[in-house]
């Protein structure tokens, strides 16, 4: 009874937003939310202290907002009263102020470990994320939060659990003039989706990283191509691309570990290594395919992430061009 | 040549099969220690109590404690909050009534201490992040203010505490020195609130660099654990015996740091850190300094806690097996003031001592008895003061003192001295008594067993949960009995000699001293159950026409009672029939001891043949598939299988065999004899003429592959 409950509710949800989705994005709608267009990047480091080439690449493109990992939610053993439970970890420490100028978006990466440990509790859990993220964004001066964003990779067995965490958080933000965001991996646009204002399709790790026949788990046309079809998603999307690459190094001919250092004399004898990384073309060609199938981003194109060393392998023009929302 | 092929197809067949029977597992010397420090005067250990003692003499004498105690400790602040509000109190609790009729200060005090402590709690979530809104009435911030703004001189130094309570959860390190710099240190040193202050005040100098008072606070509270997790904060190179000799030294009481002590002394016997446990104490670099220090603190005159440390250094001498040194030192102790507690510690030691270094005679026998009686009724004691036992199968009994002392001195100490000098009567009794003595004082135990719906034991069912004595438990027919089959005492029980259990049994059923009737009315001594051990031992040891006698002495009854029943005919060769035997072990013994009267007088030799062959059968299975005839579990901590005694059944089962097999001179009851052994292919070769042969030829298609293919039909 329960399940069906939750199902329908779910379809109410998705009634309401499709609504909302044709009020904001579409053409036909009554009520606009402004738009704010502007470039966006991610910021995934434990500390937040950009260098000079850093703030000089916000500022030199324009960067408006700026969406900053603060913590994961983990399951963690509490040993004092021995059992498990959702707690923040890896929180980031802000060591450099936010530009003033930069709006901040908090996103919090939750584990499906820790959203089992959510069951039941979702209502609670909504709440105590809520008033951390503001606590750190009153303690570290992140300017006002008009959105936060959860990042959680759920699984079918986690889906009602993250749908009611989320259905709980929107609510809480809704009062407090706040919008929720999630982010949406492209498998993900196939099932139904959670009770969201907006979203940010990510458009890399899409292949299998640990498969050595991979061409490139960061970015392949061929694994996005098959998700194209079928385009309608209840909430308005923003499009996040890669623009960082990595050394996946198998052993044996299976994965082993990731490195940033492409020396391929660090390799060892049984070791051979696979450079991935996403070239401004092949970015441009999903970035076309993708607005051509889901049409312009709702606010922004989203960069991941803020790193000189990834950054600086592409220019400012091919930085711009990603950037560019038509 | 012939016979040497029917050795090895017998050999074969007579291999013990390794099956498992459920087990108990035995006590471990691991889980028994004698050692014991008075830890009832420690106020780390009492602050609950003698809190509330206070707040019993602030309000009315007459007020209980555990009234008190619900008010002030396991209220939550929402009921309190409640209760504050409320005009009238309605409910039972004297405190509460007390303080709502006469005593506004307290209600208002409670109020804020429990804000306080549900504030401090939030601030201490993983979840916390500065600045955070943790909810409630007030702030931290303003618990302090609430707190220093306090009006009330009686209840000054508890609003103090609350104040560096707050202070310190807020990180205010230098707020909280100055308030005890100003004002909580000018307090008399006996205040308790005072005292209670301490902590805070040490991790406020920590906190603000000065590491060195911080650690001689703790010190002289005896705080072993915050000084060892500064030490480990700050990498600095104490060790756990530092960290005793630095409280020590700083004056701190024994009795605040004794868990310290203990738990170094009691790892080294309890081998909390080695998978494979023996029975001997780990001798450590850390224990022998512990005991060093322990004399230079026995032997200091100005020390508060000489007993305490003298018994250290005995326990420790003991530990090593320094006997002479562990007698001086613990006589030294008894010499010194000590608590009752403490005294009885030593004693405990005392006897240790005197049972690993007495000679046992009439005269031990004496003091034995009377130390048992001493140990049993401060086991009895302890038992009421612990309250009820709920089940003692399920639950353990070792964190019951006095029982561990018992058990260690006794199962580990008395009783293998009485086996080694030849008196295994002695010590099964005492083992006996040693084992059942729980049962005692934990009359009623819990067991269970699943019921199935179906009548072959698989599907759906139920499990059935049961409550009752011990008896009860042993007479439920639907469950083997594992708790009598799976003590120490019956481990070493039914390893004993067949003349060493009978000695035992006669003792036990006929006790002659008043040690003797003690030991029995606590043990186990039912005649079924001692007379089916030695009948079954007896049956091991080839002793049938014995098995047969104490077998007669077992009311057919006693079977429910056993851990094993019987499944196979152990006459039958191949173990073809799987229908339960009834009444098996006195069944057995009987044939056994029949056929073995009928080998010595019969002269025909192929009768004589026929009845050694099934006797020899009978022999090799009483130790192959049909072991619960001669043993009571085969499991990994219990595998007889290669012992001397077995292998002495296995051989001469195969002489029997082998010799019967020889002795036939009429072909048809030698097929028969191969026949009963499987070897169809001889049968039908080798036996072509005899009825045997025909049967194995025409009755079964694959045996036709056996005829010589000169008379193979086509």
């Amino acid at each position: 009874m329960k399940h069906r409950l939750t199902h329908f509710a779910a379809m109410g949800m998705m009634l309401i937003a499709a609504i909302a989705c044709n009020a904001t994005q579409g053409s036909g709608g009554t009520k606009r939310e402004k738009v704010e267009a502007t470039n966006a990047i991610y910021h995934w480091k434990g500390v937040y202290n950009p260098t000079a080439e850093e703030s000089a690449f916000m500022e030199n493109h324009n960067i408006g907002r700026l969406y900053i990992r603060l913590f994961d939610i983990a399951a963690e053993y509490n040993t004092i009263e021995q059992y498990m439970e959702a707690v923040p970890i890896a929180t980031t420490r802000f060591d450099s102020a936010v530009p003033y100028n930069v709006e901040v978006i908090p996103v919090t990466y939750i584990t499906v470990e820790a959203l089992r440990q959510m069951e039941g509790s979702e209502q609670s859990y909504a709440n105590i994320i809520i008033e951390r993220i503001e606590a750190m964004a009153s303690y570290n001066e992140l300017g006002e939060i008009k959105e936060i964003q959860y990042d959680c990779d759920w699984t079918e067995s986690t889906r009602h659990i993250f749908f009611e965490l989320c259905e709980h958080t929107r609510l809480m933000l809704h009062e407090r003039g706040m919008k929720l965001s999630v982010t949406v991996r492209l498998h993900q646009m196939r099932e139904e989706a959670p009770s969201a204002d907006r979203g940010v399709l990510m458009l890399y790790n899409t292949g299998n990283l640990r498969n050595p026949d991979t061409r490139n788990s960061i970015l392949d046309i061929s694994d996005i191509e098959p998700y194209l079809k079928n385009c309608n998603y209840p909430f308005p999307l923003d499009y996040a691309y890669p623009t960082f690459g990595w050394g996946v190094v198998f052993n044996k001919g299976r994965f082993s570990h990731l490195v940033t250092d492409y020396d391929c004399a660090t390799l060892g004898d049984d070791e051979t290594m696979r450079v991935e990384r996403a070239t401004t073309e092949e970015i441009l060609e999903v970035k076309r395919r993708v607005t051509k199938a889901f049409g312009k981003p709702y606010q922004s194109n989203i960069i991941y992430h803020l790193d000189s060393t990834q950054l600086n392998n592409y220019t400012d023009d091919e930085i711009d061009e990603i950037f560019a929302r038509n | 040549m012939k016979s040497m092929r029917y050795l090895l197809a017998i050999s074969l067949a007579i291999v013990p099969l390794v099956a498992n029977a459920c087990w108990h597992p035995w006590t471990l010397y691991n889980s028994t220690t004698l050692f014991r420090l008075d830890t009832t005067k420690s106020e780390k250990h009492n602050i609950r109590e003698t809190n509330c003692r206070h707040w019993q003499s602030l309000t009315h004498k007459d007020i209980p404690l555990s009234d008190i105690e619900y008010v002030v400790y396991t209220m939550s602040l929402k009921e309190y909050e409640t209760f504050y509000a409320s005009a009238v109190y309605y409910g039972s609790n004297t405190f509460a009534h007390w303080i709502k009729r006469n005593d506004r200060e307290i209600m208002d005090f409670l109020l804020l201490a429990k804000r306080n402590e549900e504030l401090r709690f939030r601030y201490s979530s993983k979840w916390y992040y500065p600045t955070m809104k943790v909810g409630g009435p007030i702030t931290l911030e303003e618990v302090v203010e609430e707190s220093l703004s306090s009006t009330s001189s009686r209840l000054r130094d508890r609003y103090l505490l609350q104040a560096v309570r707050a202070l310190t959860t807020l990180n205010r390190y230098d707020d909280c020195l100055k308030l005890w710099n100003d004002e909580i240190s000018l307090l008399p040193e006996d205040n308790f609130m005072r005292r209670l202050c301490y902590d805070y005040v040490a991790g406020a100098y920590y906190h603000t660099g000065d590491t060195d008072t911080a650690m001689m606070i703790y010190a002289s509270r005896g705080d072993t654990n915050s000084m060892y997790y500064i030490a480990r904060l700050e990498d600095m190179d104490l060790t756990n015996v530092d960290i005793i000799d630095y409280s020590y030294r700083s004056g701190a009481p024994l009795s605040e740091y004794s868990g310290y002590i203990r738990k170094i002394i009691v790892d080294a016997e309890t081998f909390p850190n080695v998978d494979d446990v023996g029975d001997k104490p780990v001798i450590t670099d850390e224990l022998i300094a512990v005991r060093d220090l322990a004399i230079a603190a026995g032997n200091n005159p100005n020390c508060a806690d000489r007993a305490q440390w003298l018994y250290i250094a005995a326990y420790i001498y003991a530990q090593q097996g320094r006997l002479t040194h562990a007698k001086r030192y613990v006589e030294m102790a008894e010499a010194q003031p000590a608590s009752d507690y403490m005294k009885e510690s030593i004693g405990v030691l005392k006897f240790y001592l005197d049972a690993q270094t007495a000679t046992y005679n009439d005269a031990f026998e004496v003091y034995l008895y009377q130390q048992l009686k001493w140990l049993d009724d401060n086991l009895c004691q302890e038992c009421k003061s612990k309250g009820e036992i709920s089940s003692y199968y399920w639950g353990d009994f070792s964190d019951y003192y006095w029982f561990s002392t018992m058990k260690r001195i006794i199962s580990f100490t008395v009783a293998p001295r009485y086996f080694d000098m030849g008196n295994p009567a002695r010590a099964l009794q005492l083992l006996n008594f040693v084992e059942y003595l729980p049962y005692k004082y934990a009359p009623t135990i819990e067991y269970g067993f699943y019921v199935y719906f179906d009548d072959y034991g698989y599907g759906d069912g139920y499990y059935n949960c049961c409550e009752g004595s011990l008896d009860d438990y042993r007479k439920e027919r639907r469950i083997f009995n594992y708790i009598d089959y799976s003590t120490d005492f019956f481990n070493k029980f039914e390893s004993q000699t067949p003349d060493a259990a009978i000695a035992y049994v006669e003792r036990a059923l006929n006790p002659i001293t008043e040690f003797d009737r003690y030991l029995n009315a606590v043990g186990y001594t039912s005649s079924d159950f001692l007379y089916d051990v030695v009948g079954t031992i007896c049956l091991r040891h080839m002793r049938y026409q014995e098995a047969e006698h104490y077998f007669t002495l077992v009311s057919l009854d006693y079977e429910y009672m056993l851990n094993v029943s019987l499944n196979r005919d152990p006459f039958d060769a191949l173990n073809t029939s799987g229908r339960r035997i009834m009444d098996f072990r006195y069944s057995f013994a009987t044939t056994m001891a029949s056929l073995e009267r009928g080998m010595a007088i019969t002269t025909d030799p192929n009768r004589r043949a026929k009845l050694q062959f099934k006797f020899g059968i009978g022999m090799g299975n009483s130790i192959k598939d049909c072991w619960p005839l001669t043993h009571y579990g085969l499991s990994y901590g219990n595998d007889w299988t290669a012992d001397s005694i077995t292998t002495e059944v296995q051989n001469r089962a195969i002489s029997y065999i082998n010799e019967a097999l020889l002795m036939f001179t009429d072909p048809e009851l030698e097929a028969q004899a191969h026949y009963a052994l499987g070897h169809l292919k001889t049968v039908a070769e080798d036996y072509y003429f005899t009825e045997t042969s025909r049967y194995v030829r025409r009755h079964c298609d694959n045996y036709v592959d056996y005829t010589p293919s000169l008379f193979k039909r086509r």
